[in-house]
Parts: C-alpha cells; sequence; structure tokens
C-alpha cells in the first residue's frame, strides 16, 4: 500500500516533467494564438480537450503551464533551500544568541503566508513570475530553517560528531562531513512537500492575477479565464484544475514515501 | 447442569503477531477457581504480559490469538468487543505497571476512578462519588476527598498506584489482573502496596493472576506460581516448592538470584544463565518452535513493546 | 511566570520585524511611492505635490517610526482612493472575513476529527485507507477550484444557493446565511482535508498510550475509549497545529472571498493592490499578520485550559 503510493507519486511527478519537457519541443497548436472563431470548442478533434474563451487550444496551454508549474516550483524551493538549510545549520550549531536571532527571524517570516508576501510585492515592484517566485520562496525558508535545524541539533548531540570533535575536527569539518549527509535526507523530504505546496501557491497567485501575467499561459490563469464561462463550459476549468490537484498529489505523495523510505519506523505496520 | 466451573480456564493459548506470526505465546494452560491466586513469573519478553492481555482482550489488532479462554464456562476468543467490554473493569479487571503513565494526565483521578463505576453501574442514585471516596479510602489513601481531587501529576507513584488499585477493585471484580503492579516502586513503597493488595483480594474475595519478574514479590502475593520462559509455561508449583526444590534449570537460576541472602560475602552473585545457558535455551527454542516462530529476536522484542511492557 | 514574559517579548520582537518587512517592501524598496500610486503618465509637479502631502520627501526612518505609532494607536494610515480611514475599510471587512474563518475552522473540525478519528482507530482496515486516500484528495485540490465546482453543483445545477454575493447578519439573517454556506463548505474541506492527517496520528499516539489501555481495562471500547481520553489529550498537539494553520486558513479565507465575491479583508486587500492604493495594502497586511500573531499568542495560553500539568503545579498529600 505505502509503496504504492510513493510509485503514484513518482508516476504523477513523472507526467509532470515529461509534459513540461514536450511542450519545450512540441504543443499541438500554439498557446498564445487568439483564434475568435474557435471560441469555447468542447473536447473533439483536433482540439482534444477543446479550447478556451480566446479560441486557444487547452491542451496546449495545459502543456506549456507544466512548464511554469515547475519552474516556479524549482526556482521557489531551491532558494528556500539554499537560504533555509545553512540558516538552520548554522542556528543547529551555533547555539546560543546566533540561534536566538535566526529563530527570530524566521518567526517574523513565518508570520506571512506566501500570499501576503505576493501581494506586498505585487503591490511594489507590480505582478510577475518573478515576484511570484520570491515571495513563495521567501515564504518557505523558514520550514526548511528548522527542519534543519532540528536535524543539526540531532546530530550535534550524537556520538559520531563527539568523536569527531575530539579528534580535532573543526565547526566547517563537522558541517560538511557529519551535519549536512545527515540532514540531507531530512531536507529532501521537505523538498518534496514544499514543491507541492509551491504549485498551489503559484496556481493560487495566477488565479488572483497576482502571478504570471497573460498571456503566459499557467494552470491559475487558465481557472481564472473559465471562471467567466463557468456555468456554460465548466469542462474548460476542470482540465487545469485537473492538472494542478494531480501535480500536487503527486509532490505530497513523493514526499510521504520519501519520509517512510527515509525513516521505517514511521511505517504502518509498527506504531 | 450443575456443574462447578471453574472461574477461567485458558487451554492451549497461542498468540502471534503480525504477518509473519512471531509467536509470543505458545500453547499456554491454566485454571482458576474463585478466589484462587495465581502468579506468573518469568523475565520481559516471556510472554506473561501477552497472556494476561489475552485474557483481557485487550491484544493489539494484529495479534492472532487461538486456543480457548473460557470465563466461567463460557468462550471469550471471538466475542464481540462490546460483550467483552461489558465484563472489563466489571467481573474481571487489570492493574498495569506504569502508575505514571497509566492514568489520563488532564481528568482528576477522582473521575477516573467513578467512571469505571458509572460505565458498569450508572449512576442514577448519584452514589459515583460516594462509592470512589469509599475506595479511594479502602486502599489506603488517606485524605480520600482530597486525593479525588488531584489530577495524576499531583500525587506520588505509591498514591498513582493506589488509585489505578481502586479503579480496579470498585466494581467488586471476580478476578483482577495485576501487571507488574509494584515494579516501578520504591521498595518500601511496594512492600506496603503487596500488603494492601492481599488484604483487599481477601476482603473481596476476587481471584488474582499476578505477574511478575521478582519471585519474592509474588510469592508474598500468591502460593501458586507459573514460571514462562519464551512464551511457554516450564514449571508450575507452589512458591514454596519453587524456592525448595525448583524443577526446570531456568528457575534453578531464578531462585538463586531470589535469594541473593544466602550467597556468602565476597562471593559472585548468582546470574540466570548460570543455571540455564543461551545455549541451552536455544537449543530448546529450536526444538519447541517451528522455523518461522524464530523469525528474529528483535522483530520479536519489537511486537512486544507494541503489546505492552512485559 | 518568566516563559510567558518571554512569550510576550517574542511576541513583540516578531510584530516590529513584521512591520519593517511590511514598511520596507511597500516603502522603500518601489521607490517612489508617489509615483506608484498616481501612474507613469503623471506630470512631475503632481508626483511632486503628492509626495509633500504624504510627508514621503521626509527620511525612512522617520517616516516608519511614525507609521508604527499610527498603528500601535489604532491609525493604519488613509486610503489614497476613498480617502477614508483603513481601519474605516478594515472594519465591515473584518466581520465578514472573521465569519467565514471562525465558521470555517469549526466545519474543518467537524469532517477532521470524526475522519482523522476513524483513520485512526481502522489504520489497518480499508475505512483507514479511504479516509487517508480522501485526505490525500482534498489536498491537493485547490481552494479556488474547490469553491468553483461547488458553486457549479449547488447554484449552477441544483441552484439551491447564491453563487456570490453577501448580505450582512443584521440586515437578513436567513439571506446572510444562504450566502456563508457555500464559501464556509469550501474553505472546511480545503482545511478539514489538511488536518485529517494531524487528527490521525494525534490520536494514533493516544492509542499508544498507557492511559487509553487503562481506558479500554475498566470496560470503554476503543471508540468510546478514545473520545472520552483522547480528544482532551490529542487537544494539546491539535490546538499547535490549528495555531499553525492559521495562516493558511487565512489565505484560504482570502481566496474563498476572491471566488464568492464576500466583501471581506481579502477582497478589499486585493481591490487595493488592482487599484495601486499602497496604504490599504500596507494597512491591512499588518492587520492581518497582526491577527495571525495575536491568535498565536492565544494558542499558547490556552495549554493552561487544556493540560492541568501546565498550571501551577501543586504537591496533595
Amino acid at each position: 500500500m505505502r509503496r504504492f503510493q510513493l510509485w503514484l507519486g513518482i508516476a504523477l511527478v513523472a507526467l509532470v516533467v515529461a509534459a513540461a519537457v514536450i511542450s519545450l519541443f512540441w504543443t499541438p497548436f500554439d498557446p498564445l494564438r487568439v483564434v475568435p472563431e474557435k471560441r469555447l470548442l468542447p473536447p473533439g478533434w483536433p482540439h482534444l480537450l477543446g479550447t478556451d474563451g480566446f479560441g486557444i487550444d487547452i491542451l496546449s496551454q495545459l502543456l506549456v503551464g507544466a512548464r511554469m508549474c515547475l519552474l516556479v516550483g524549482i526556482i521557489s524551493v531551491s532558494l528556500a533551500t539554499v537560504v533555509g538549510v545553512p540558516l538552520g545549520m548554522l542556528a543547529g550549531q551555533a547555539g546560543g544568541w546566533v540561534s536566538e536571532v535566526v529563530m527570530r527571524i524566521s518567526d517574523v517570516v513565518y508570520a506571512f503566508p506566501a500570499l501576503l508576501l505576493a501581494i506586498l510585492l505585487a503591490a511594489g515592484f507590480g505582478a510577475s513570475t518573478v515576484t511570484a517566485m520570491v515571495a513563495i520562496g521567501v515564504a518557505t525558508i523558514p520550514a526548511f530553517a528548522r527542519v534543519a535545524r532540528a536535524g543539526t541539533l540531532q546530530v550535534m548531540a550524537s556520538d559520531f560528531v563527539l568523536a569527531a570533535r575530539s579528534s580535532g575536527t573543526n565547526r566547517w569539518g563537522i558541517a560538511g562531513r557529519h551535519v549536512l549527509p545527515n540532514i540531507a535526507p531530512l531536507a529532501g523530504v521537505q523538498a518534496s512537500v514544499a514543491f507541492a505546496m509551491a504549485i498551489l501557491a503559484e496556481a493560487a497567485l495566477s488565479y488572483l492575477g497576482l502571478g504570471t501575467p497573460r498571456p503566459t499561459p499557467t494552470w491559475g490563469t487558465m481557472l481564472r479565464d473559465a471562471q467567466d464561462f463557468f456555468f456554460t463550459a465548466p469542462l474548460q476549468a476542470v482540465w487545469p484544475g485537473l492538472a494542478i490537484a494531480l501535480a500536487v498529489l503527486g509532490f505530497n505523495l513523493l514526499g510521504d514515501g520519501l519520509r517512510d523510505h527515509l525513516d521505517p519506523r514511521l511505517r504502518e505496520g509498527v506504531q | 447442569m450443575i456443574t462447578p466451573r471453574s472461574l477461567l480456564e485458558v487451554t492451549d493459548l497461542t498468540v502471534e503477531f503480525g504477518r509473519r506470526r512471531t509467536r509470543a505465546v505458545n500453547a499456554v494452560s491454566f485454571g482458576l477457581e474463585p478466589g484462587e491466586r495465581l502468579g506468573i513469573i518469568g523475565e520481559s519478553g516471556s510472554g506473561k504480559t501477552v497472556t494476561a492481555l489475552a485474557v483481557m482482550g485487550l491484544l493489539a489488532e494484529n495479534a492472532h490469538v487461538t486456543g480457548s479462554i473460557r470465563w466461567r464456562g463460557e468462550e471469550l476468543l471471538g466475542r464481540p468487543e462490546r460483550e467483552l467490554a461489558r465484563l472489563r473493569g466489571n467481573a474481571m479487571s487489570m492493574v498495569f505497571q506504569e502508575p505514571m503513565t497509566a492514568l489520563d494526565p488532564t481528568m482528576r483521578v477522582g473521575r477516573q476512578v467513578a467512571e469505571a463505576f458509572v460505565l458498569h453501574r450508572g449512576d442514577a442514585t448519584g452514589s459515583a462519588r460516594a462509592r470512589t471516596v469509599e475506595m479511594l479510602d479502602a486502599v489506603g489513601l488517606p485524605d480520600a476527598e482530597r486525593i479525588a481531587d488531584a489530577f495524576p501529576h499531583q500525587l506520588s507513584g505509591g498514591q498513582r498506584q493506589r488509585v489505578i488499585l481502586a479503579m480496579a477493585l470498585v466494581n467488586g471484580p471476580d478476578l483482577v489482573i495485576c501487571d507488574e503492579p509494584t515494579t516501578a516502586l520504591d521498595v518500601t513503597v511496594q512492600a506496603k502496596v503487596l500488603e494492601l493488595l492481599d488484604e483487599v483480594l481477601t476482603a473481596e474475595q476476587a481471584a488474582c493472576l499476578f505477574i511478575s519478574h521478582d519471585l519474592a514479590v509474588v510469592s508474598q502475593v500468591s502460593r501458586q506460581v507459573m514460571v514462562m520462559l519464551d512464551g511457554e509455561v516450564v514449571e508450575r508449583a507452589p512458591a514454596d516448592r519453587l524456592f525448595s526444590a525448583p524443577g526446570h534449570p531456568y528457575t534453578q537460576g531464578l531462585v538463586a538470584t531470589a535469594r541473593l541472602d544466602l550467597v556468602p560475602p565476597g562471593e559472585r552473585l548468582p546470574t540466570v544463565e548460570d543455571y540455564y545457558t543461551q545455549e541451552s535455551r536455544a537449543e530448546s527454542q529450536a526444538r519447541l518452535s517451528s522455523p518461522e516462530a524464530d523469525a528474529g529476536v528483535g522483530e520479536r522484542n519489537e511486537e512486544h513493546g507494541q503489546v505492552g511492557r512485559s | 511566570m518568566g516563559r510567558y514574559l518571554r512569550r510576550l517579548g517574542i511576541f513583540a520582537v516578531t510584530l516590529l520585524g513584521a512591520s519593517i518587512l511590511i514598511f520596507a517592501v511597500t516603502a522603500a524598496l518601489p521607490g517612489d511611492i508617489a509615483q506608484v500610486l498616481l501612474g507613469t503618465d503623471a506630470t512631475p509637479e503632481r508626483v511632486e505635490a503628492l509626495r509633500r502631502e504624504y510627508g514621503l520627501d521626509r527620511p525612512l526612518p522617520l517616516r516608519y517610526l511614525e507609521w508604527l505609532g499610527g498603528v500601535l494607536t489604532g491609525n493604519f494610515g488613509i486610503s489614497h482612493l476613498s480617502r477614508q480611514p483603513v481601519l474605516a475599510l478594515i472594519g465591515p471587512s473584518l466581520a465578514v472575513t472573521a465569519w467565514l474563518v471562525g465558521l470555517g475552522i469549526l466545519g474543518a473540525l467537524l469532517i477532521a476529527l470524526p475522519a482523522g478519528m476513524v483513520a485512526a482507530l481502522k489504520r489497518r482496515h480499508w475505512q483507514g485507507f479511504a479516509v487517508n486516500a480522501l485526505a490525500q484528495l482534498g489536498m491537493a485540490i485547490p481552494v479556488f477550484f474547490g469553491g468553483m465546482l461547488i458553486v457549479l453543483v449547488f447554484s449552477g445545477w441544483l441552484g439551491w444557493l447564491p453563487p456570490n454575493g453577501y448580505v450582512p447578519l443584521r440586515t437578513d439573517p436567513v439571506q446572510w446565511a444562504r450566502h456563508l454556506v457555500l464559501p464556509v463548505a469550501t474553505l472546511a474541506v480545503v482545511q478539514g482535508a489538511v488536518l485529517i492527517r494531524y487528527v490521525r496520528s494525534a490520536f494514533v499516539e493516544v492509542l499508544s498510550e498507557d492511559y487509553y489501555r487503562t481506558a479500554r481495562a475498566i470496560g470503554w471500547t476503543p471508540a468510546a475509549a478514545l473520545l472520552r481520553h483522547g480528544v482532551r489529550n490529542a487537544a494539546v498537539s491539535l490546538v499547535t497545529v490549528i495555531g499553525l494553520q492559521l495562516s493558511a486558513v487565512l489565505v484560504g479565507a482570502i481566496v474563498v472571498e476572491y471566488v464568492f465575491g464576500l466583501p471581506g479583508l481579502g477582497w478589499l486587500l486585493l481591490n487595493a493592490v488592482g487599484q495601486r492604493d499602497l496604504f490599504v495594502i500596507q494597512g491591512t497586511v499588518m492587520f492581518l499578520v497582526l491577527a495571525v500573531l495575536v491568535i498565536n499568542a492565544l494558542v499558547d495560553f490556552s495549554y493552561l485550559l487544556i493540560d492541568p500539568r501546565q498550571r501551577a503545579q501543586g504537591e496533595i498529600g
């Protein structure tokens, strides 16, 4: 059962990645070209999933949307990891006032959901893909810092670190050789979960008009556009909605699966 | 048909855990008459707690229980949960090992005792509180009114164990199962609680299944003692006979370690292994159990941790 | 006591940090607020006039302190567009959002508590797997998509309830309720799905506790023992989770308000973004962050009510 979940997660993530890669080379139709006479076509041939209110092929938009969703996810999660993990390690290794300062700053950022940050940034700089990525990334930093700090504290209390310290390994050596390899798996699990949340956040931001502006298709903007014809052509909204749900489900299952894989004690059979 | 029936009859009780069916208890049989007391002795993992939990019907869901457990002649195995629940805390009750954690930390202890009463008797007459105070008084808690209004964390270990005892006895059960009830207590408190237990069991005329790893403790409560090892009963005899003429080598070791006062000063203290070596144990295990049952000591311990702390 | 003073200190520091962040992003980084407010085609003279009017020509730290002082005394600034105090705009919107968030959390708990309990008790049976699968699905569905689907079914197809809009409670309680049902349900379903796994693991933990076994031993059935002795004990960890989830619920509420056209804080905020009404954005975000922090502080104190061990320790006997 657990194994099945992990594989389902991997399969869904692979599907999104495949869609994104394919969209780089080929889409059935031009995902940007407006064709007024082909508005709101139902699914069929040649438009497999139909067309939207501008007469743009929905499948083509979905493929390109996968690219945008992955792009925002990768950049924002990388930003959060690259900033959050070292900060958490620093707090865990240094302790004392350093830890206090890092964790208090982390608290401040934690009080800001990605959406509020995105609203602030959009107000200041205008809404764009970049503001969305920065907002999501910054809002995710505290989660990584906390995971890294907790992991570091655990590693620092272990016997092998004590042995390394007594044999004269310095701080950086311990951080590089012992702490980082031990907290990397934790950070990996966190990254997978954060990716799922980033996809949701990105979709919400573009749906609210705070993310990637038109004409670049994202799943969120597709839903936003589809809302105008929702009672007459609900399928138009169902496709991007389904795409978001499956991508999020994939990354969540992947994260759960990795966590179980790393920590067998958490497996169902044994409590 | 008027046949005198035993209170409890356990026949060929076998308990296995998990998909791999790791065997924790193997073909255990024993009987208890009303008012009779039986001690079960054995080391951690010998299956004594699992046996007790099987009688109570409180084993984890992944336990496969076979054999027979008859209560006043009626089979308990396979009975619906609801019927078993009606029996528990009422006709048979249990006292656990850990007084520190066995009480709900968020509820006043008086309410927890009263709960056991109300659950089976109802509180139409409003007598639960009076009965609670009476019970707390009976288990030797001075100022029972005040204790009843305390939270568990405000009481000492001995006090808590007395509260648990009061919970177990509040409905006048026919059988009280005590699982290492004094192990977590100080030695001085231990003696007092054992004395009290003996007293209330006599007063209530309740039968008792007393589990311990300590022969000296068991013999204070029960005259009959059953020795368990690796899930099997290796010996059953009156306590004084076990002391004077232990049969099984493992029992000999237990007795020797229980009578450390007999060791001349300066000599090395005896261990069970002096009498019953790991090798002979492995041999008998290989003889007794099927190959699957031997699926790793680590896993076996894990399963025990889940079921109880035997 | 020292512990609470420390909590209070952290609260103050966090609030201060949050105010700096908000002020920095909206006031300092973009360069010229006046230009932003008026748009790129405004004449330099008008921009200059506006700068003077808002005191934007004065040094930043001074402006920050003034703004902070205003926030602390309940003066969140004045809307550039409507010329109304920001607090006067927040007031009526707050009522809408508070209803939505409050009822939404209540609904989420009504969904997550029973479902999580089933998932814990039946974790080796199909019921447990089914609950887990549904929770995973619920967590994956974006709140706005969920809202759209609910509107489609209950307003579009069945025609039972209005798809959007709001009527204040005092004007017409029946219409108020009819307009809130779908948004609250949307928020409750999505947040409930997130909560299920926390409820489940809190209860699974209770199942392995000794006091749960004691409760079973005195004659409670598994479900009854969990209800009687599990809920209060699980509540300690659940309250923490709900506190942490609060900002997520708030974000969900903002999106839901947008989907259903509810004139709450989210609506106010998103409109202000659309119209570049910076002072409203600044004030409303500050207010929301303040609300999140205050509620989190209250969560800390609620442990006292739930767990007697946290209260003053006294030895009896």
